[in-house]
């Protein structure tokens, strides 16, 4: 039988517990107001620069433009994903959807250019291959860094060393709704891009300065504009899957308090019970 | 005169959102003013002066690298930045001129160079925006 000093000692470890999570919860708590704060001022932009480019894409001649290019003859054709992590762990399941939706997704020995550093470590055991080190903050991401990955994935394409990009992040549909989502940036596909909205309304573009030199200038912008947007994105789904985690958690703490507790008294009426009728037997054999 | 609407929108906020009446700005052609009923267009904006009519009132405002899109009735900037001239830090733009104007000084690889000069044309750009000057061309600058 458990002493009544085991169970003081386990009340103070789930009640130190306790405190951590709920600590930790509060933190994210503030922390997703931030970043909820930041991702709706980036969505009309988000969203305005796909609809933008969808409209733009559907009016344009895809034939022979290098950035439309899908390579199929290609005999190995590479794909190169960026995959966002968190840098820490205690998140609940976020991490590992976002694995798992990537082992799912992209055959082993795919490129992988892993932002965070959970998925960095991880893949890093694994069969994949790792691209780029981009010092890129899952906390704070600027439009400076997301060009940077931006960049590199436009050139890379464009000197034939990879032949995809896409992008895999977790979108945060509601606080308990977040999603492994993924997103093929290039090549740019017509067909793909025009069919989840509205069809072309409007009448066709004139170009400056030509079509060419336009997509040229114009598919950096929207590529950035798509890896920042999955940042703060993915920034805000790992706060609320933090929150989500660690409220659960300071709740099971607290019922599980609720049971120690109850153990702890009946430990100790036990031991009162048995003092008394120490007490009482001692007597009864006085007065015999 | 004939209003259309318009709309900046960068990443960290939705910069401006309303009527105008004519807009300026800086494609790798040059300056370009849009008035209502323009044709339906893209082009790449460069770092520069915008220039809105509003009301009859000129406002000016300092936006960096995007695209513009035109179509009927409407104008959508998407600009990686852009600020109002009261709202820039003049004392900063000078610093970051400074900095950029050390680093081209030293600098040889040729992304960092041209990082440096898109640098300095910015700081530029919001310095001349807050003395109300027009920007000169970037070549010019560097």
């Amino acid at each position: 039988m458990e002493t009544m000093r085991d169970i003081r000692s386990r009340i103070k470890s789930v009640r130190q517990t306790r405190q951590v999570t709920n600590a930790m919860k509060l933190i994210s708590t503030s922390k997703l107001r931030k970043a909820r704060r930041r991702l709706e001022d980036t969505l009309p932009y988000f969203n305005g620069i796909s609809e933008a480019m969808r409209d733009i894409i559907g009016h344009s001649e895809e034939n022979g433009q290098k950035w439309f290019d899908r390579r199929e003859n290609k005999p190995a054709r590479r794909v190169a994903t960026l995959v966002i992590t968190a840098d820490k762990g205690l998140a609940g399941g976020y991490n590992h959807s976002i694995i798992r939706y990537v082992e799912e997704s992209c055959p082993v020995g795919s490129l992988l250019l892993p932002i965070g550093n959970v998925g960095k470590r991880y893949f890093m055991e694994k069969d994949y291959i790792l691209v780029e080190d981009f010092a890129v903050s899952t906390k704070e991401p600027t439009v400076y860094e997301a060009k940077e990955v931006a960049a590199f994935a436009a050139s890379q394409f464009l000197e034939g060393k990879i032949d995809e990009f896409k992008v895999i992040y977790t979108k945060m549909v509601s606080i308990v709704r977040l999603e492994p989502t993924m997103q093929v940036l290039l090549p740019l596909d017509a067909a793909a891009l025009a069919d989840d909205g509205k069809g072309s309304d409007s009448a066709a573009y004139r170009y400056l300065p030509s079509e060419e030199g336009l997509f040229d200038a114009l598919v950096p912008q929207y590529l950035k504009g798509i890896v920042y947007g999955a940042l703060v994105s993915a920034f805000a789904s790992e706060q609320a899957a933090r929150m989500t985690a660690m409220d659960a958690a300071t709740k099971n703490a607290d019922e599980m308090l609720g049971r120690i507790r109850l153990r702890y008294n009946r430990a100790r009426q036990a031991a009162i019970t048995s003092e008394v009728s120490e007490i009482v037997a001692g007597a009864a054999a006085l007065e015999d | 005169m004939p209003e259309f609407n318009f709309e900046i929108l960068t990443p960290y906020r939705r910069f401006y959102s309303g009527k105008a009446e004519s807009v300026t700005f800086v494609t790798f052609d040059g300056q370009i003013e849009i008035l209502a009923n323009h044709e339906s267009l893209v082009a790449p904006v460069r770092i520069g002066q915008l220039k809105l009519v509003v009301n009859g009132k000129p406002r000016r405002a300092a936006i960096t690298e995007g695209f513009a899109k035109v179509t009927e009735g409407r104008v959508d900037l998407f600009v990686d930045a852009a600020e109002w001239p009261e709202e820039i830090d003049r004392e900063r733009a000078e610093q970051a001129l400074g900095r950029a104007a050390k680093r081209l000084a030293i600098e040889t690889l040729a992304w960092r160079v041209e990082a440096s000069k898109r640098a300095a044309a910015r700081a530029h750009n919001r310095i001349a925006v807050v003395r109300g000057e027009p920007t000169q061309p970037s070549s010019a600058v560097l």
